[in-house]
């Protein structure tokens, strides 16, 4: 054998061995950028083929909601209000309290009252439905309904809750 | 199958006119390699620096002596190894095996053992062989069924097993050299360079794939821009709506359970809800009535709603009703 061929051997082992060192990518990354691509653009295929309207993405549910425009002192009347047209004719309010200012980061605050109503069972009821079906979110918590004896009726003393969505941003 | 051995290179045959047969036996248990083959019997070679080919089993060693020659195959087997292996499967007999016109090979196994193998040219010396090993089987095979025989032997790969003693390979610094050179030299340049040119080629087309599905990709994006923000703000929205859900709406509805509750006691009973007190998940129901506690207890008990009940406290009146308290535990809502 040659010299000249043990030579020529040893450079091509020498380009070789510098050649995988320096210049040899690693396929396995390229293939897993590959996939990579490759499953991005079936999602996105999938994306297109579910012919997705934007504005059916608006959530109707913060309609249930006070308005963030109506400030707090605002918002806190118009569900006072609430309270009193719908208790009219129904039921007797004893009292209205509004509790302290909520010191909420989330995006919603509470619209809190402490409330207390006299009336018959019936108009209790009638009372406690309308509430639930005014087209904002008005929950009645810590419920306490006593018999009056001398009148026969029920006098409801209760927290009631409505929520505003908040200013802040979260 | 021969043909293709002896193309490549594989299997050289001594032929039977070059080879001088010799049996020998030795003890079991003794260990005999190449050399000391070579050292104990080359000198019995009729040939000066000769070759020698041996096959050895159990404590059976033949032997065949031939003159120098250049073999550069694997394996180098003489001819009458061939023609033994194969008529030992027909039994011990003296065989008489017409090789050419004139000549013809003397072939005798006894007990398996090929005991003696030359070339004749006089016939009337098979007589003489008889009568000096009191042979009385002799099997004559002509030319064609010769060649039959070391067709069989090839045909056959079990035989092939037995060719590893042949073996034809010599270990020295120039042989090795002679043979990277002749068989390895070509192919390793070649790997190298296809190594690197496929890899290249290959990386190559790999990352222009990943150039086209990026763009690609890119496009899709671009298109979905819109689309994908407001699936964003959407999931924003849906997962706040749920936490709220969570936190502010896990309670029951106020007027189902003042229903529920109240439709416990029938219109016929003289029994009245004096009062009823619901917080989160706990009720206190207060009724006074002349039935006892445990009937309105099953009652309760049947509610769907309910998780525990228990009878809080218990006094009559002087107009001898009873008021009870019922504490009620509520499901957890999930």
């Amino acid at each position: 054998m040659s010299q000249q061929k043990i030579l020529f051997l040893l450079i091509l082992l020498v380009i070789n061995v510098n050649y995988i060192n320096y210049f040899k990518e690693d396929k396995e990354e390229l293939f897993k950028r590959m996939n990579l691509l490759n499953n991005k653009i079936e999602k996105e295929k999938k994306l297109d083929s579910m012919d997705i309207n934007i504005s059916e993405l608006n959530l109707t549910e913060f309609n249930y909601f006070f308005d963030k425009n109506i400030t707090y002192s605002k918002s806190m009347g118009i569900l006072q209000e609430v309270l009193t047209k719908n208790a009219k004719g129904l039921c007797e309010i004893n009292y209205i309290k509004w509790s302290q200012v909520p010191l909420s980061h989330q995006w919603y605050q509470k619209l809190k009252f402490n409330f207390s109503v006299l009336c018959k069972p019936k108009e209790l009821l009638l009372f406690i439905n309308k509430l639930q079906k005014y087209k904002k979110l008005i929950l009645l918590k810590d419920i306490m309904i006593r018999r009056k004896l001398q009148d026969k009726k029920l006098q409801l003393n209760t927290t009631v809750i409505g929520f505003r969505l908040s200013n802040e941003k979260n | 199958m021969f043909k293709y051995y002896k193309k490549y290179n594989i299997i050289s045959i001594v032929p039977l006119n070059d080879t001088v047969y010799l049996y020998n036996n030795y003890p079991l248990n003794v260990k005999l390699s190449k050399e000391i083959i070579s050292f104990n019997y080359k000198n019995q070679s009729p040939f000066v620096d000769g070759l020698l080919f041996f096959y050895k089993e159990k404590q059976h060693l033949y032997l065949w002596f031939a003159p120098r020659k250049e073999y550069n195959t694997l394996f180098v087997i003489p001819e009458a190894f061939i023609i033994y292996r194969v008529l030992l499967e027909q039994g011990n007999a003296l065989y008489c095996i017409t090789i050419s016109d004139e000549k013809k090979l003397i072939l005798y196994i006894k007990n398996g053992i090929l005991l003696v193998e030359f070339i004749l040219s006089d016939l009337t010396q098979v007589e003489l062989l008889k009568e000096q090993y009191s042979i009385t089987d002799v099997v004559d095979i002509s030319y064609s069924e010769y060649k039959k025989i070391v067709d069989i032997f090839w045909k056959k790969p079990i035989y092939l097993l037995e060719l590893k003693q042949f073996i034809n390979i010599k270990f020295s610094k120039r042989n090795i050299i002679n043979f990277f050179d002749k068989y390895l030299y070509k192919p390793i340049i070649f790997m190298i360079i296809s190594y690197m040119v496929i890899n290249t080629y290959q990386t190559y087309t790999m990352k222009n794939q990943i150039q086209l599905l990026t763009n690609l990709y890119q496009s899709f994006n671009l298109k979905h821009k819109d689309l994908k923000e407001a699936i964003k703000y959407h999931n924003i929205q849906i997962n706040k709506l749920n936490l709220f859900f969570k936190e502010e709406l896990q309670c029951y509805n106020p007027l189902e359970l003042l229903i529920s509750l109240n439709g416990v006691i029938l219109k016929e009973e003289d029994t009245k809800i004096i009062s009823i007190q619901i917080s989160d998940l706990n009720i206190k129901l207060k009724i006074e009535t002349s039935e006892n506690a445990i009937k309105y207890f099953n009652r309760l008990s049947l509610l769907k709603y309910i998780d525990n009940i228990s009878i809080y406290d218990t006094y009559k009146k002087k107009d001898n009703k009873n008021i009870y308290t019922y504490s009620i535990q509520l499901k957890v809502l999930n």
